[in-house]
């Protein structure tokens, strides 16, 4: 009998008389209690465990979202990325830093800064597919799979960035990019007053940024998406010179105390100005230039930096795009504004009223050298006009620039050769004045530096036809060791021609010079013509306190040159040869000093003496050691050579207070230190 | 048998025939039996689901711990002293002994006194950190240190930390750690696998030291 059918006969069976009991119907009740709690225990059972497995699962969506916050910072840190971390772009055109095939010196806007002096690894996950797929939409709908080494049977976790801001610390600038939610690119929205990367720098500690994303975690079953998690995080973006650690003037942003070199060795322009087309690298058909880095001849500089800012049209950074094999690159650097004077001939900020209202005093000071005159001591009582001309050395004593007579050796070790010059360490007694009516002193922080209005630099030899003769005086030395020193060769007081009268031109009628250096071919800096040339060499050593005392120790580095600077704001065109503001050559040689005229032109003319068999000797190599920011660099005649320090020569100037007007010019940016966290979920 | 009142009896003091029959009798056993078996089972079932609810619960917790402790880790982690250190021990090198601020992760070397305005001289303890940061030594000795914080064996569970680019090239590296936990699953749950996902855990951390390198 089936058991259906029992129970309906037990349940319909008529009771005998007299049985009242009720024990069947009682195990029944029993029976079903006992059933239904135990499938209540086990639905509630199964359902906490269900429980579990969701709450685990967004746990798991949030971990992924945790993981890609620190995978998207991550590679944005990467110097290679670094330029992302300010730059204002929606954050799918990221895709071509990361593109195949794309070169990332052809992308200014995405190439990090300090790619001038040191080559970033572009091959890396991060440059080739990571941030292609952080970026690119068409990829997987732009999501990066966490599992990908050891997938996790049956489950995937990924994540998808939604969206970049950037901001200047007190947010009021910002750029936003956003993913709209059914994907494909994003879009970028930009606050009134907009967000640039130039707000991020070195000039104080507030100019900080701050960049803040917000990544979706993902949990996939079955291809499915189960769970997902949004997280929101913003990290600090803070300034950081090349290849250092976090440093900055005093300190501000870190404990790397090593100064920064964001300094381009050798920089030329396409001209600054509206009026001054051409600009940039020319070299002579027949010039042989050699460009080679100083220290360390065997090796060439990466590149000429070409400041291409103000481009347009068919002008171009020279007629050469290469100089002994070194590329003219086009770069969209700028450079700091030249230092302004104030009334009392020192650097103040242009941002300040008082600055831009101020006049420096006019009066300046010319250094003109020729002929012989100090081979003996110049006292007060002996000195004649001509005594004038015999000074050949600046230093720095006492707190003042002072102007002296550096003795001269006639043979021996001491003189001056072929590829050196005279290094007899003494300076003539009582030869020294001082030049406090045309240089001004300036401490910050105890830290002083010395600013002299300069009218010309003038180092010729006309009057000697020995090479013992010349060889006496006709090297200007500039010594530092006691203080940088800062020549400014400004408009307002430079000597841009020769008038009748002048010493200079007396000298070149009364030695027959006239004719081949006509006036019109005068210079404000001028190291060319007459029998050996002149010279101009930037020493330093040791601090010293002897007034007998006399450096010749030479000052190669970049942060050394940079202690000796020309400052100048005259404007040349290079046609115009009258027009140069500097003209070196041809036995003529500066040596280690850094020149700051971004709008002159520097003409170079080779040593005649390599073709020469006999006469005056050669003075060596190179014509032209220095840091250059030009505007125009020129090579004529015969074989030049410009030596420029190394790429990785830091910049003295930097670090040495926060008021410094010299700051570096080229930096990155890193991310560090979320500043906020939030949480919040969104409905798959 | 029953509870109510004594059944009427014959007229010779026996019993009426009115009481269970085998049948009933049987039947009620069955079912007895039968739902005590219900129970008993799905007691044991649930006392299984619990047992391993508690392991997944004591394992989350682990893991929460654990990954508490390795950010901790990666916060204190720095190469002031010029080589990878659990945290800042005050020194003419390591000035600050609160993470997470900017002068607690690198070397501090001055410029000497007696030359306030030249550059810093060469320092191994800088060179060594930023030589570091080019490859897998920066993080070298944290995976050490997150490989030496305790474990639980009796919770099947295992922890891997490594670099999360290990390939990267020089200069390339992000410097993110991937911490990945498994667990191995008891065995009676092996087939309801795809009911239930497996419970893997992967975090990728970042040292916050990683952000001062060059």
């Amino acid at each position: 009998m089936k058991t259906s059918r029992l129970l309906i006969l037990l349940l319909a069976r008529t009771r005998a008389r007299g049985e009242r009991g009720f024990g069947l119907l009682l195990a029944l009740l029993v029976a079903l209690i006992t059933v239904s709690s135990a499938v209540t225990l086990v639905s509630r059972t199964q359902s906490g465990w269900l429980g579990v497995a969701e709450q685990s699962e967004s746990r798991l969506a949030r971990e992924a979202a945790e993981a890609g916050l620190s995978r998207v910072i991550g590679e944005l840190n990467l110097p290679v990325n670094r330029r992302l971390l300010v730059n204002p772009m929606p954050f799918t055109a990221w895709k071509t830093r990361a593109g195949n095939g794309i070169n990332l010196q052809d992308d200014p806007s995405l190439i990090n800064p300090c790619s001038r002096f040191a080559a970033f690894p572009e091959n890396h996950p991060s440059a080739r597919d990571g941030l292609r797929r952080l970026a690119d939409p068409s990829l997987s709908e732009a999501t990066i799979q966490l599992d990908a080494d050891t997938p996790t049977p049956g489950i995937q976790r990924r994540f998808l960035l939604r969206s970049v801001r950037l901001s200047d610390r007190n947010r009021s600038h910002w750029y936003r990019s956003t993913r709209p939610q059914a994907g494909g690119n994003a879009v970028g929205e930009q606050s009134a007053s907009n967000f640039t990367e130039s707000l991020i720098n070195f000039n104080n500690k507030n100019n900080v940024g701050a960049i803040e994303l917000v990544v979706q975690g993902q949990v996939l079953k079955g291809g499915r998406v189960v769970a997902t998690s949004n997280l929101s995080r913003e990290y600090l973006v803070v300034p950081k010179c090349c290849a250092r650690s976090f440093g900055g003037p005093d300190q501000m942003f870190g404990n790397d105390y090593r100064w920064c070199f964001g300094y381009p060795p050798l920089a030329v322009g396409l001209a600054n100005t509206s009026t001054n087309s051409k600009g940039g690298i020319y070299v002579y058909p027949g010039a042989m230039p050699e460009l080679r880095q100083r220290t360390n001849q065997a090796l060439r500089p990466s590149s000429i930096l070409c400041r291409v800012a103000a481009a347009s049209g068919s002008q171009s950074c020279g007629n050469a795009m290469t100089v002994d094999g070194v590329a003219v690159k086009t770069d969209s650097l700028s450079f700091p504004p030249l230092p302004r004077l104030d009334n009392n001939g020192l650097p103040c900020d242009p941002s300040e009223a008082a600055c831009m209202e101020s006049t420096p005093p006019s009066s300046a000071f010319s250094i003109e050298l020729f002929k012989h005159y100090n081979q003996d001591s110049v006292d007060d009582a002996s000195a004649t006009s001509e005594h004038s001309y015999s000074r050949d050395y600046l230093r720095v004593l006492n707190g003042e620039v002072q102007f002296c007579n550096k003795q001269y050796a006639e043979s021996g070790t001491k003189a001056a050769s072929m590829n050196d010059y005279d290094r007899t360490e003494t300076i003539l007694a009582k030869s020294c004045i001082s030049l406090n009516n045309y240089c001004a002193r300036q401490v910050i922080e105890g830290y002083a530096t010395y600013h002299c209005r300069i009218k010309n630099l003038y180092v010729n030899d006309f009057g000697a036809s020995t090479d013992s003769e010349v060889r006496q005086n006709n090297t200007l030395f500039i010594d530092t060791s006691n203080g940088p020193i800062y020549l400014y060769i400004y408009n307002q007081w430079a000597k841009k021609g020769l008038v009748s009268g002048d010493p200079v031109l007396q000298q070149m009628e009364s030695f027959g010079y006239a004719d081949d250096f006509p006036p019109s071919s005068f210079a404000p800096i001028y190291t060319v013509g007459g029998y050996n040339d002149g010279q101009i060499q930037h020493v330093r050593c040791a601090p010293y306190t002897s007034e007998a005392n006399a450096c010749v120790d030479a000052s190669q580095s970049m942060a050394s040159m940079s202690r000796a600077a020309i400052i100048s704001d005259l404007e040349n065109t290079p046609d115009d040869r009258a027009e140069y503001t500097a003209l070196i050559g041809d036995d003529g040689f500066v040596r280690d000093v850094f020149f700051w005229m971004p709008k002159a032109s520097l003409n170079l003319a080779g040593d005649p003496n390599i073709f020469d068999t006999g006469g005056d000797a050669p003075q060596g190599k190179p014509q032209l050691s220095a840091g250059l920011w030009l505007n125009v660099l020129r090579f004529t005649l015969r074989p030049t050579q410009v030596y420029v320090p190394s790429e990785n020569d830091e910049f003295f100037p930097y670090l040495r207070s926060p008021n410094d007007r010299l700051r570096a010019v080229i930096f990155d940016w890193v991310a560090r230190s979320s500043t906020t966290t939030s949480l919040f979920q969104l409905i798959p | 048998m029953s509870f109510l009142p004594r059944p009427p009896r014959t007229e010779l003091g026996l019993p009426a025939a009115n009481g269970f029959s085998l049948v009933e009798l049987v039947i009620a056993m069955a079912l007895l039996a039968g739902s005590l078996l219900i129970g008993v089972l799905s007691g044991q079932s649930n006392l299984l689901t619990m047992s391993r609810n508690l392991n997944m619960s004591s394992q989350e917790s682990f893991i929460e711990e654990d990954i508490a402790a390795i950010r901790r880790l990666a916060e204190t982690y720095t190469w002031c002293s010029g080589a990878g250190e659990k945290e800042a021990v005050i020194s003419a090198t390591c000035v600050s002994g609160d993470p997470l601020t900017q002068n607690y992760y690198f070397p501090n070397v001055p410029p000497p006194a007696t030359a306030p305005d030249d550059p810093p001289p060469p320092s191994v303890l800088i060179s060594n950190f930023t030589d570091a940061c080019q490859d897998s030594r920066l993080t070298a000795p944290l995976l050490i240190l997150i490989n030496a914080l305790p474990r639980d064996s009796a919770l099947n569970l295992v922890r891997t930390a490594a670099l999360a680019d290990a390939s990267a090239p020089a200069g390339g590296q992000t410097h993110l750690l991937r911490i990945r936990y498994s667990f191995t699953r008891p065995t009676e749950d092996a087939s309801r696998s795809a009911d239930f996902p497996p419970l893997d855990r992967e975090v990728l951390i970042l040292p916050a030291v990683a952000a001062w390198c060059p």
